[in-house]
């Protein structure tokens, strides 16, 4: 019998926090578990075969966390399983009703906007990307020997950018989950 | 924050935001305002840790709470006189809007 059991890239296959919690909520109550979370489970996250488990995740990003921001989630009875960048990836076992950490609609919405808020920067660094490589083109266009050398970081800047436009787009629709 | 602008930004306020305030006329941490809360509305409204943090971080950054000593590895916050005033003033409101639908009743 498998005993453990891989996923890839999940925080991007569900780019909106609730999916994700959904997601990991629904493999622990099939009983599959992670042990810690960590920066390459961004892109592999590895479940270990476990009794089934009714598990609470949450998924908060702070980019500069005060000193109380741990100690005031373990004092309401969070486990801190790690983090994905600075994505703190929280969780509580309960029984009854579902936890909320985020329990208005205001502080569910800031929840939301302060990982739109990082992608948006990112996107503007893309679309800058793009725009850079566009401006050398035109000035210096001796820097470019064949269309490729042009054509090809701005594909990727370009792609990337439409990337981080859809997760924007997903997170804003149902920010105030 | 001045006066004005802390009044224009938290009145009015919402029902969480005016019983962290109201909790925090004692000396509290994150946890122990979310048991006052949790007690004062019969078990109505409970605080979750991510909107408690969110919560405590906007009024102290805006100068409504301030750090009150440390219990453990958790912050105590008090009430400040500019967040007495902005509380005092939702109560007024609240008051008023209490006052027009008793007359509707």
């Amino acid at each position: 019998m498998k005993t453990t059991k891989r996923a890839w890239w999940t925080p991007y296959k569900y780019a909106v926090p609730s999916d994700w919690e959904h997601f990991m909520e629904d493999m622990a109550a099939q009983g599959w578990n992670v042990d810690k979370i960590r920066q390459s489970s961004s892109f592999c996250m590895v479940f270990r075969k476990t009794e089934p488990k009714r598990y609470r995740y949450v998924m908060d990003l702070n980019a500069f966390p005060k000193k109380d921001y741990t100690a005031t989630f373990e004092a309401f009875g969070w486990e801190l399983v790690g983090k994905m960048a600075s994505e703190y990836i929280w969780r509580k076992e309960y029984e009854g009703e579902r936890p909320e950490a985020f329990s208005s609609e205001e502080s569910r919405i800031k929840r939301s906007m302060n990982i739109i808020n990082v992608l948006r920067i990112l996107l503007l660094l893309m679309l800058a990307g793009a725009g850079i490589v566009t401006a050398v083109r035109i000035a210096a266009p001796q820097y470019f020997n064949r269309p490729e050398e042009y054509a090809a970081p701005v594909v990727i800047f370009g792609a990337m950018a439409v990337f981080l436009g859809i997760f924007i787009g997903k997170i804003y629709r149902k920010r105030e989950y | 924050m001045d006066g004005k602008r802390a009044e224009n930004r938290y009145i009015p306020m919402s029902e969480t935001m005016f019983y962290i305030l109201f909790s925090l006329r004692r000396k509290r941490h994150g946890y122990g305002v979310m048991l006052h809360v949790e007690e004062r509305t019969h078990g109505r409204l409970r605080i979750g840790a991510g909107t408690m943090y969110q919560s405590l971080s906007k009024l102290a950054g805006d100068g409504l709470i301030r750090p009150a000593g440390e219990e453990g590895r958790q912050k105590k916050y008090e009430i400040t006189a500019l967040g007495e005033t902005i509380l005092k003033k939702e109560a007024r409101r609240l008051r008023e809007l209490y006052e027009a639908a008793e007359e509707l009743l």
